[in-house]
């Protein structure tokens, strides 16, 4: 009887403590009513058109912040050594220090270059060099089950996650709810990654008024924004029309003409479309802060700017893809060597120190 | 007596005050619904694939177009009796080759139409006002239309590429990107249809008529590429814009 009494007690102690256990860490139902996040404002330079922003997730500092530690969390792979900052380093423009390819788990190789990361809320039409994912939030899931690159399984990454009381507390500012899962993941990496601004390079302030370009600067700019068929003396490069818009890039998918036909090795975007119209296209990256984020390329085939330059000018290949905007130079451009030279003065100055130093994206120690 | 002048009066306001009722005008108010506007791409009578189909106009250029997009603004329905009603701050940006091919047009009078009027590009204010003003989702932003040219200091219309092919042999790639406030091209579709609400309407922008009329336009003897560089381009762009007025008609409504 006494036995019974006391497994009786025991049992009814247990369901007390657990029913009155008040830590936050616990709560797994969703948020409390009186659960608020801190709004996050992204300020842009006057110069730049406005951010457009995702209205299913909008930018909290709490967003921010578990965005951030995720960003540079090694348990995101397999072996605990590689997280996004390893191959998206802020001086190279969120790109992998001069590599071609970047270097994963067990010392593996990737096949494309890092791709860098600024002004992200201007790309409408997908992600990574093929667009095949379709948002942000869908792409800061992709390298983790990438086996060259982390090596993991969303489903081990959200199990370590949740056993750390860092995140748990994290994912609960941020969310409501100490829960950890993919979705969550995606939509506090895509916060963090939105809040990258480049608007503060020489280009931008002359713009605003508040430099003014050298001689070589200012040719080279009339090169890059004149059309290579024009009228008169003018002389042009043709670089805008798939460099285009305020961030240097249409964001679209095209061939650049880097091989004919039969060198295709990489299909780009074919690759996850299944089109062959889209064989061997990539999207046009930005070409701000080019100066720093080689090599170039989605193979990181040219290590400089001037070999850049000199594909354009004279090295353009044919194929049955080939953009229309590259047919129309690809004869030849006949670019003088002071001409060229000019256009790297002008790429020079798409260079943002601002964003290339600035703490807000830093790991926190 | 007295009930029966009582009994008059007060029939006689009431008749008063209701023939007062009776002489307002009894034409019911027009709700205002929300018209969705599709548009089809064709070539004559053959459907427009982007970067599939192949379609040959007159002069004998096999084509197959890779893009085309454009800004629609300013529109204005004309109903049966001649009103207008004039939408000028709704605007569309269409390409084809990504399937945004649908808008809306809000507030407009239940009612019958004759006519759907608007602009195949940007009027010469919003043309040139600073581009970092439109908001963000804004058909005229920018970096949604990708059609703004720093160099014209405004915007392309109507943006057309492909490449060409005579028996089966590649020939090229052509550009036409047409644009200039002269170059601006007034749609005047003149067809009837009603318009109730959950009213889609139709268009059909009509690719042959770039080439056709009143001018015949043959890529391989006329420059392949225009920017609307008046001095480089040899007056195709402002053909262009000419032939484009036939561009559009109404395939009808539900």
């Amino acid at each position: 009887m006494k036995n019974h009494l006391l497994v009786l007690l025991t049992a009814l102690v247990l369901i007390f403590i657990t029913l009155t256990s008040c830590n936050e860490d616990d709560n797994t139902i969703g948020p409390k009513e009186d659960f608020k996040t801190t709004p996050y404002t992204l300020v842009l330079p006057s110069n730049l058109p406005p951010a457009i922003l995702p209205a299913d997730n909008p930018l909290t500092y709490e967003g921010i912040a578990l965005g951030k530690a995720l960003f540079f969390e090694k348990m995101m792979s397999k072996d605990g050594t590689i997280s996004c900052g390893s191959c998206h380093n802020q001086g190279n423009a969120f790109t992998d220090n001069d590599k071609k390819f970047s270097e994963g788990i067990e010392g593996k190789i990737g096949d494309r270059n890092s791709m860098p990361i600024f002004n992200m809320f201007y790309h409408t039409k997908g992600f990574f060099w093929d667009g095949r994912a379709k948002l942000l939030r869908d792409q800061s899931l992709g390298p983790i089950e990438n086996p060259l690159e982390m090596g993991e399984t969303l489903e081990n990454v959200v199990n370590k996650l949740q056993a750390e009381s860092k995140y748990r507390k994290l994912f609960y500012k941020a969310f409501g709810d100490s829960s950890v899962n993919s979705m969550k993941m995606s939509l506090a990496m895509e916060q963090f990654m939105l809040t990258f601004v480049s608007g503060d390079s020489k280009f931008d302030k002359v713009e605003r008024g508040e430099a003014t370009y050298t001689d070589s600067e200012q040719r080279g700019k009339e090169l890059f924004f004149t059309e290579f068929e024009t009228s008169g003396d003018a002389r042009g490069a043709d670089c805008f029309h798939c460099h285009a818009t305020a961030d240097f890039s249409n964001h679209e998918f095209m061939n650049n003409g880097l091989d004919e036909e039969s060198e295709f090795t990489d299909l780009g975007r074919a690759k996850f479309t299944e089109r062959p119209t889209d064989n061997a296209k990539f999207k046009t990256p930005s070409l701000r802060n080019i100066a720093v984020s080689g090599p170039y390329m989605h193979d990181g085939r040219f290590a400089t700017l001037e070999e850049v330059i000199e594909h354009y000018n004279s090295g353009i290949k044919e194929s049955s893809t080939l953009d229309v905007n590259i047919h129309g130079i690809k004869d030849g451009m006949n670019l003088t060597e002071q001409e060229k030279q000019d256009l790297v003065a002008f790429l020079k100055t798409l260079t943002d120190d601002v964003y290339l130093t600035n703490t807000e994206y830093k790991e926190n120690n | 007596m007295n009930k029966y002048i009582t009994a008059i009066v007060i029939i006689s306001a009431l008749l008063f005050t209701s023939c007062s009722n009776n002489s307002t005008s009894s034409e019911p108010t027009k709700e205002e619904v929300t018209l969705i506007v599709t548009i089809d791409h064709a070539f004559g009578l053959e459907t427009v694939d982007p970067e599939v189909s192949i379609h040959t106009n007159t002069s004998g250029n096999e084509i197959r177009f890779s893009k085309l997009h454009y800004l629609l603004t300013n529109f204005v329905l004309v109903n049966s009796i001649g009103e207008e009603i004039v939408l000028d701050s709704a605007v569309a940006y269409i390409n084809m080759a990504d399937g945004r091919v649908t808008f809306q047009l809000p507030n407009i009078p239940e009612d019958d139409y004759i006519g759907l009027k608007f602009l195949l590009g940007v009027d010469s204010i919003s043309n040139h006002q600073n581009p970092n003003l439109f908001a963000a989702t804004s058909p005229l932003n920018p970096i949604i239309n990708n059609l703004y040219w720093d160099w014209l200091d405004g915007f392309i219309f109507c943006s057309l590429e492909g490449y060409h092919f005579k028996d089966g042999q590649p020939k090229g790639a052509f550009a036409y990107h047409i644009g200039l406030d002269e170059n601006l091209m007034r749609i005047n579709i003149e067809n009837k249809f009603k318009v109730k609400k959950g009213t889609t309407i139709k268009l059909n922008f009509d690719l042959a008529a770039f080439f056709e009329y009143p001018y015949v336009i043959n890529i391989t003897e006329n420059a392949p590429i225009t920017h609307s560089d008046k001095a480089a381009d040899f007056g195709l762009s402002s053909k262009l814009s000419k032939n484009l007025l036939n561009a559009f008609t109404i395939k009808g409504d539900n």
